[in-house]
């Protein structure tokens, strides 16, 4: 029997070879596949064979098959002209492609989610709170006194709230960082947590390249049992590296904030030139994106959190400029000015 | 702050480059913004953090790189040139001693003023200042020595023999040094002589009583004014001058006499005067707070393990006076009104150890979940922005403040806008009501620029009053406009209106919004029968459809924008996104197009209803494949093709079963809208 499927197969494999009409190759289509062909005959012998070989010749004829309906379908393209290989029609392949219509999020947007998913896949929780803030929650819970000069660099919009100079307790003004988010979550919640909280904030800046009214900060908290300066480090270290790269170095200078104590600027290594020294470092090699500390024992007092028990470090950096860092954008007022020819490009 | 390198080599020994004294600095927290050469010397800007005024000064900032880098520092030691002594005759009235706890003077006669010798004369010009004679020199010279503001007053220009720090009268005012006339109110601290202020305590002296080339006696003054009471004159006035900048962030009142002294001997020195009399009036000095210091506890903040003696060492650098070892009590120096608390020490010993020799440790993780209903409505808009960037909308961030002008254009009313209390401009003066001025303004913005194919949204916080409440709430606004490059609009048809139409029911199809309704409605912004409101149920929270031309007018937008606005709050609650798993059809479809024409009057909501009523539950899906008017159209009417997909969830549809169907929904269309079946 074995013998025979061989046979079958050479002078099949022949026969659709030497087809060399259409017509010719159904004959032999006909001859070997149709339900009274040679292939059929040798299923309906089958169960004279033995048994212990029955299964291997049963494969064979099936192999036989799939085989000959492979190799008439060939033959059927060729004698066809269609060889599956090439269109038969003239069709010109560098015409530009349909472009899906997408539309995309704008910078501002795609920045923050980059940056506070980094933060995210390190367990932080992604926060947010109002724009519409009091000075309690702005400036005195994250100890910036009324009459100092630190209050300088927070210059605010306030709002026109009805008796403004003596009701302070019903003064509203627009936050000018996104700190007073740290002051609410620590008053609703207990230690440990770790946070990050993006979102608008307002100065009154005038205009130009590099200052606007309104923009974006990313503020990030830990507060827990034993939390270090040499965690905050970490922490930034850790961000720089995956949201700039694994190169990327970073650097701890002593600063001040108020709110912090011991504070720190931080800077990573130039992202243009590697830390070689550009235009956009000032030959420095460095680019300055944070200020962050450990939370200064004061603000932990303002919202009722022991800081015997407690420490916590604290971050903050601007979308914008990091934005304008990494994609080499060169004037901020791009980003308001939702030019589609800019949006588009990101 | 200008430092000159050259100087600073008068109090601090170091033979290393300026780069490398630069480099110190800024790693000890005072950055060096630019590094200078000029004639001969390096100057550094350095920007000193609001906290530290004792490093506004040469003297400071030697200090500073002193305990840095461990190097000797020298202290110029002032000797007043004649013995202390009480001028007789002459008085000093503190009538406000909480403003001014400590004053004091001196006395200089037969001075000769004159231009400045050179040595001091370029120390002057090295920081950038203009010399001006010997006297105001010398003032400024020990300002920027020690950090200490003096102000040298015209003696002969007093009337009186006594010096009056009070506060200003009501009504009073003085001409000052710079030439401008400025009133005075009574919170304000003034010195003043037997007749009228002569100085603005702190900020800058008056014209009458400044130091002139005819000058030949001189009233030297040197003295501690409150911070905040300079501070709030300075704003007040809207002057800041080298003096109140230092006065407002705390002077060091342990360098007021030794500051008088060292510049009253210059002046005997360089302009040949003699010295007079000394005079003081002040309160007790509080001996300075014993801070503690827990070495386990700074080492716990820091993650660091620091011995006791390297903590003393750090300490004792920046001239603290430190006992005990494993708990410490610190004295800081009278220029560190700055560190009164543990907390500030430990700063102080992180800095001066430095941050770059405390290594990373990788924190225990705390793993946080976000408030249920915040987590909502942020998984909520994420999945809209998502929704509506795939359907061909780019977002745009628009600015939150607006101003009155641009509200005008959009007809807004004027009730419950928040106003600004201090805008910087009239673009500043409102806080946005609505999103719809700021994106129309953005499409404006690129139809300007030949921009012309555009879908905008933005999602994002408009602000209004509310029974006396500030509020914000998440908005989202959608704008389309679509016109071929210098070719009119050709969207007669609606083809925009269906459009955003469109995006709307995907984002609420993505969002899962339950019994979301858009029906006609009229709006003031919105072009007659080319708007519809958005609705969950009976709550209308949006709008959609043509903006009014004459709105559209007002941005500079020729040709129909189609815009929506709608309360992303409400419409994020009616929102449930979860999904359940709806089995798949097992039976094939069938479909029949209908072609018929149909007056005007029918809308296309009632044929869709008709037919869903009389297919029943065979009616999988009906589309429409087109619409038509025109000239093969009777006026009045409009041709529709539509197409109905026909489907059992139970069997394979017969075509008899398909056929009278299509017979019985043929004929309902005909009859019941007197349609023409084609």
């Amino acid at each position: 029997m074995k013998e025979r499927l061989k046979e079958i197969e050479i002078q099949a494999i022949s026969e659709i070879d030497a087809a060399s009409t259409q017509q010719a190759l159904e004959g032999v289509r006909t001859k070997y596949l149709s339900r009274k062909g040679i292939l059929s005959q040798l299923y309906k012998e089958l169960g004279s064979v033995d048994e212990q070989d029955r299964p291997a010749i049963g494969q064979g004829i099936n192999r036989l098959k799939s085989i000959f309906e492979q190799d008439i379908k060939q033959r059927m393209h060729e004698l066809s002209g269609d060889t599956g290989s090439t269109e038969s029609e003239a069709f010109d392949v560098t015409m530009p492609g349909l472009w899906p219509d997408i539309g995309k999020k704008h910078l501002i947007t795609r920045t923050i989610d980059d940056i506070c998913g980094v933060f995210s896949r390190m367990g932080f929780a992604i926060i947010e709170g109002p724009e519409i803030e009091t000075e309690f929650n702005n400036f005195e819970a994250l100890n910036i006194p009324l009459d100092h000069p630190s209050r300088d660099t927070f210059d605010t919009f306030y709002l026109n709230t009805e008796n403004f100079e003596t009701d302070p307790q019903k003064r509203r003004l627009l936050r000018s960082h996104t700190s007073p988010v740290q002051i609410r979550y620590m008053q609703a919640h207990k230690p440990p947590f770790s946070i990050v909280v993006p979102g608008k904030v307002f100065r009154p800046d005038a205009t130009d390249a590099s200052h606007s009214f309104m923009f974006h900060q990313i503020e990030g908290l830990v507060v827990g049992d034993g939390i270090t300066f040499a965690n905050l480090k970490w922490a930034l270290f850790e961000f720089a590296r995956q949201y700039f790269g694994e190169a990327t170095k970073v650097r701890f200078r002593p600063h001040f904030f108020p709110f912090t104590e011991p504070s720190a600027e931080v800077d990573v290594s130039c992202i243009i030139c590697q830390g070689q020294g550009c235009r956009v470092c000032s030959q420095s090699g460095w680019l300055e994106i944070l200020g962050a500390g450990m939370v200064d024992p004061n603000v932990f007092k303002k919202v009722n959190i022991d800081a015997e028990k407690y420490s916590g470090l604290a971050f903050g950096m601007g979308v914008e400029r990091i934005a304008m860092l990494r994609y080499g954008i060169d004037d901020i007022r791009l980003f308001y000015e939702n030019d589609l020819r800019f949006l588009r490009q990101f | 702050m200008k430092i000159s390198y050259g100087w600073l080599r008068d109090y601090v020994n170091t033979k290393v480059s300026p780069e490398t004294v630069a480099g110190w600095l800024t790693m000890a927290g005072h950055e060096v913004s630019l590094i200078e050469q000029k004639s001969g010397d390096t100057v550094f800007d350095i920007e000193v953090t609001p906290n530290r005024p004792d490093c506004l000064s040469h003297i400071g900032i030697a200090r500073e790189i002193s305990a840095a880098a461990r190097k000797p520092f020298r202290f110029v030691h002032a000797k007043p040139s004649r013995p202390r002594q009480e001028k007789k005759g002459f008085k000093i009235v503190r009538e406000n001693k909480l403003l001014c706890p400590f004053y004091s003077m001196r006395i200089l006669r037969d001075v000769k003023v004159s231009p400045s010798p050179k040595w001091l004369a370029k120390k002057i010009s090295s920081i950038g200042l203009n010399p001006i004679n010997n006297i105001v020199d010398i003032t400024n010279f020990v300002l920027f020595e020690t950090g200490h503001p003096l102000h040298a007053f015209d003696l002969d220009k007093l009337s009186g023999s006594e010096i009056i720090i009070r506060n200003a009268h009501a009504g009073e005012s003085i001409v000052t040094v710079d030439n401008v006339g400025r009133k005075l109110t009574p919170d304000m601290l003034v010195i003043a002589d037997r007749l009228k202020p002569v100085a603005i305590a702190g900020v800058m002296g008056g014209k009458d009583s400044a130091i002139t080339g005819q000058t030949k006696n001189i009233l030297l003054e040197s003295a501690y004014f409150n911070p905040i009471a300079i501070r709030r004159t300075s704003r007040a006035l809207g002057l800041s001058t080298d003096s109140s900048y230092r006065f407002e962030r705390g002077t060091d009142r342990g360098n007021i006499v030794a500051s008088l002294n060292r510049a009253a001997s210059l002046v005997c020195d360089i302009a040949k005067a003699d010295a007079g009399g000394f005079l003081e009036s002040a309160d007790r000095v509080q001996p300075p707070a014993v801070i503690s210091l827990r070495v386990p506890y700074l080492n716990k903040i820091l993650g660091t393990s620091l011995k006791p003696v390297e903590i003393r060492q750090i300490l004792v650098r920046l001239g603290y006076r430190v006992k005990g070892s494993s708990a410490m009590e610190v004295v800081p120096p009278s220029y560190r009104g700055d560190t009164t608390r543990e907390a500030d020490l430990i700063e102080e010993v992180a800095r001066i150890y430095g941050y770059d020799r405390i290594h990373a440790v990788p924190a225990s993780i705390i793993t946080t979940c976000q408030d249920d209903d915040l987590k909502d409505f942020l998984a909520k808009r994420n999945m809209a922005k998502e929704a509506l960037v795939s359907s061909g909308f780019n977002e745009v961030v628009s600015y939150s403040l607006v101003s009155k002008d641009l509200l005008k254009d959009m007809l807004w009313a004027d009730e419950g806008l928040i106003e600004i209390k201090n805008p910087l401009s009239k673009e500043q003066e409102i806080m946005r009501p609505s999103l719809l001025p700021g994106i129309i303004k953005a499409v404006a913005y690129n139809t300007s620029r030949q921009v012309y194919d555009i879908q905008l949204f933005e999602l994002s916080n408009i602000y209004f009053k509310d029974n006396k409440q500030y509020r914000e709430e998440p908005y989202l606004a959608l704008a389309l406009y679509s016109k071929e490059h210098g070719s009119n609009q050709k969207d007669i048809s609606g083809q925009g209106f269906l459009q955003l139409k469109g995006a709307i029911l995907n984002l609420a199809e993505t969002l899962g919004v339950k019994n979301l309704k858009l029906e006609k409605t009229t709006s003031n912004t919105l072009c007659e029968g080319r708007s519809i409101a958005v609705l969950s149920g009976s709550e209308m929270f949006g709008s959609m459809g043509r903006l009014k031309d004459n709105i559209a007018d007002a941005f500079g937008i020729t040709g129909s924008l189609f815009v929506a606005e709608i309360n992303f709050r409400q419409l994020a609650l009616s929102a449930h996104p979860e999904r359940y798993y709806k089995p798949l059809p097992r039976f094939p479809y069938a479909y029949r197009d209908i072609s018929f024409a149909i007056g005007d009057m029918v809308e296309y909501k009632e044929i869709e209803a008709l037919i869903k009523r009389i297919g029943s539950h065979l009616v999988e899906e009906i589309e429409l494949l087109s619409e038509y008017r025109g000239k093969q159209i009777e006026e009045g009417k409009r041709s529709l093709a539509i197409r109905i997909i026909f489907r059992s969830k139970d069997k394979t549809l017969t075509e008899e079963e398909i056929g009278s169907a299509d017979a019985a929904i043929r004929s309902g269309i005909e009859k019941t809208f007197n349609a023409v079946l084609r």
